[in-house]
């Protein structure tokens, strides 16, 4: 495609435009990581005063990069390389598929990097010695006998030549990889109570709009670890995904460490605990004479304080009367616990800490858990393949512009009277010190091929 | 023999491997310049060594993770890789002259770690947003670019004080020992330092956003750390772009790599103390 015409067109598509445009990219990011971002109005107010916070919500200032012309920024950079790139590809291509038997002698002389030889074998012999030579350097050598002249053509990193343009081509991948994922994806929030399901989430920043989910969510134990100087040390979720009411996937998420299913992701985000509520799990253990091997009956139950409540054919009934702070908010817990084999009894449990009641004939292990209610983050994003492509493609393409290199190398075999006259010559489009010495390595080569008997001149 | 107790070591020595360039650079004695590179390794083992040692330290205390998580332990790092870095360009350009610019920015880094009171040194456990494979090649890549463009500004202050004194870049011109490099040379340098840092700064951006995704399903928030980075890849993707197709070389790329610096700073510690955001654990 050829924009040459227009010059407007051929402005739009320059890096020189692309060179304007970057400037005022950082301008406009600058501003704002400077202006508070998505504040409700009120803080602008008090921030910067009435009149400023007009000019501030007219500019987009307080959404700077969901602004109008932020945007207008992004789609005019995305043109410009597409354009650009549009421009170059194919004379870059010219370049790559280029028929470099047909190099003219004379050109080859006049070039910078140039070793001449002469021999005194025939041209056959010459021929072979040559060919062996760059196959050991890893050459991969094509000839023509162009009639009074035989010439050698090899290359290496042709296609480095289009770093750039995969470079280019990235950025545009990634950012289509981002439009299909705000349009066809979303992002939404759920709190689920551990013991609880759902089959719906919210939309974020618009709780108002419910998303069904195909399938329901479960979660059945929210926990936070500490570490022995207070700070969280994880937050996990117990989840289950039922559909139809049978269970096709129970995992543990983390903060790192999510659960996809069906193109969802749900992300450990936040969690609550639910007020006045607590988890009670009992395990009741008879000793049967004769046999010491205790048999437990393990039930959880999600219960309220200050309730009485009743366990297993209401042989057992307990209530927890009070609740503590911990530091970390949750117990010690008092309970009131009657079994109808002694007196009704008064115990107190620290929050996740099993106590032991021996009672007679049977032992009973209760342990009480504030009741949290989880905070998932969920996000359909269908577009983030293309992002995670553009990422690879991107240092690819980085590494084939910065560390790879065109180099080419010619031989000519030329009959001159009764020697030959063999001149090897080479270019690199990039690092041409290094490339010299490559040169200069190949012609040690020639040398040292015996059968050459060259002589540098 | 705590990792404390080497940091502040590598403060010194890094400080008397300054003074060894700036002595090499006045009086031109190469056993100076013998002294000083001799330190600068003596400065990297030790720095290296303090690294390990807070490696293990962390895991005696039971918290076991990679000492790349907050201020601290990150300027020691960069410190670190500054210095490798600068001692791999002394090996390749075979000169000694290089040092007395980018030296003393391992020195500060390791000063400004040791004696600064805004953030504390203590080995605190890991929040549950950190505890993730990403985190090292995270921190790792970012800071390899960003030592790359400190030692880009180090050399762009020696080009731009050549060119000061009344030098002309000419092309290929190679200069006697004493006077090297050329500022042909040095903007060679200048120019390979920031496509390294550049190339680096992606890679870091890509696993930050990768790292992020899998923590918050979002690879980009234009979180302020995260914004910075980016104006700072736009600010070093001009000036490749400049020096490719307005012939951007010498002064102006010199001056390139001091704004780029200027950004680097910025998004380093600036976005820490003056902005807050998501990467507020970084202090």
């Amino acid at each position: 495609m050829k924009f040459k015409e227009n010059p407007i067109v051929d402005y739009f598509s320059s890096v020189r435009f692309a060179l304007f445009l970057l400037p005022l990219l950082v301008v406009g990011s600058i501003v704002g990581t400077i202006i508070p971002q998505d504040q409700p109005i009120g803080v602008y107010f008090e921030k910067y005063g009435q009149a400023n916070t007009v000019i501030l919500e007219i500019l987009g200032l307080s959404k700077t990069y969901s602004s109008i012309w932020f945007k207008a920024l992004l789609v005019l950079l995305c043109l410009n390389l597409a354009a650009c790139s549009l421009n170059r590809i194919p004379q870059v291509f010219k370049v790559i598929k280029k028929d470099n038997l047909n190099a003219d002698i004379a050109k080859l002389k006049r070039s910078k990097d140039k070793v001449l030889f002469s021999s005194n074998t025939d041209i056959k012999s010459a021929e072979t010695a040559v060919s062996e030579v760059l196959r050991q350097k890893n050459w991969l050598v094509r000839s023509r006998d162009n009639g009074d002249v035989l010439l050698f053509f090899a290359e290496k990193g042709a296609w480095s030549r289009l770093g750039a343009y995969v470079v280019h081509i990235s950025i545009l991948i990634i950012i289509l990889g981002a439009l299909v994922g705000s349009y066809f994806g979303f992002k939404a929030f759920v709190l689920v109570p551990e013991g609880g399901a759902t089959t719906e989430v919210y939309q974020k920043n618009d709780e108002q709009t419910k998303i069904p989910l195909p399938f329901t969510l479960r979660c059945d134990v929210f926990g936070i670890e500490y570490y022995a100087n207070g700070m969280p040390k994880e937050y996990r979720s117990d989840l289950v995904v039922l559909e139809k009411d049978k269970e096709i996937v129970n995992k543990r998420i983390t903060v790192n460490d999510p659960l996809t299913y069906s193109g969802l992701t749900f992300y450990q985000s936040s969690y609550q605990p639910i007020q006045n509520q607590y988890t009670v799990e009992m395990t009741k253990k008879t000793v049967t004479k004769g046999n010491n091997q205790a048999r437990g009956s393990k039930q959880k139950v999600y219960v309220e304080a200050r309730e009485k409540h009743a366990w297993q054919d209401n042989q057992v009934r307990f209530e927890i009367v009070e609740t503590g702070e911990d530091g970390h908010g949750h117990g010690p817990y008092k309970i009131w616990f009657d079994d109808e084999m002694g007196v009704p009894a008064h115990f107190v449990l620290e929050d996740q800490k099993p106590l032991i009641i021996e009672r007679g004939g049977a032992s009973y292990e209760i342990m009480i858990t504030q009741r949290f209610a989880t905070g998932l983050q969920v996000v359909k994003d269908p577009g983030v393949w293309l992002v995670y492509l553009g990422f690879g493609l991107m240092l690819l393409g980085l590494y084939m512009a910065f560390f790879m290199s065109h180099r080419r190398l010619w031989i000519s075999i030329q009959k001159k009277e009764a020697a030959l006259t063999i001149i090897l010559a080479g270019s690199s489009n990039k690092y041409e010190a290094g490339f010299t010495k490559t040169l200069e390595d190949i012609a040690t080569g020639l040398l040292n091929e015996k059968s050459l008997k060259l002589r540098r001149i | 023999m705590d990792s404390a107790l080497f940091s502040g070591y590598t403060t010194f020595i890094y400080l008397a491997a300054t003074f060894f360039y700036v002595a090499l650079t006045i009086f031109r004695i190469e056993r100076l310049g013998l002294f000083a590179t001799a330190l600068t390794i003596i400065g990297v083992l030790a720095n290296g060594i303090g690294i390990g040692l807070r490696w293990v330290e962390s895991y005696q205390l039971g918290i076991g993770y990679i000492p790349l998580t907050n201020m601290y332990e990150s300027l020691v790092f960069f410190a670190w890789t500054i210095a490798i870095v600068y001692l791999a360009i002394e090996h390749i350009h075979k000169t000694k002259y290089l040092g007395i610019y980018v030296v003393p920015f391992a020195f500060l880094a390791m000063a400004y770690a040791s004696f600064s009171t805004e953030f504390s040194k203590d080995i605190k456990p890991l929040l549950p947003a950190l505890q993730s494979n990403w985190l090292a090649a995270h921190v790792i890549t970012c800071f390899i670019g960003y030592a790359a463009f400190t030692i880009a500004c180090g050399l762009a202050i020696l080009y731009l004080v050549k060119r000061g004194s009344g030098e002309v870049l000419q092309e290929n011109s190679r200069a006697p020992e004493a006077e090297r490099p050329s500022l042909a040379q040095l903007d060679s340098i200048i120019y390979k330092m920031i496509v390294f840092g550049f190339l680096w700064l992606t890679v870091g951006i890509i696993t930050g956003a990768v790292w992020a995704n899998s923590a918050w399903g979002t690879y980009w928030s234009w979180d302020p750390k995260e914004t910075w980075s980016l104006i700072t890849w736009f600010i070093y993707a001009l000036a490749l772009h400049a020096r490719y197709t307005r012939g951007w070389d010498g002064t102006r790329m010199a001056w390139s790599a001091l704004v780029g610096f200027v950004s680097v700073v910025f998004t380093y510690y600036g976005v820490n103390f003056i902005l807050s955001g998501l990467h507020s654990y970084g202090g």
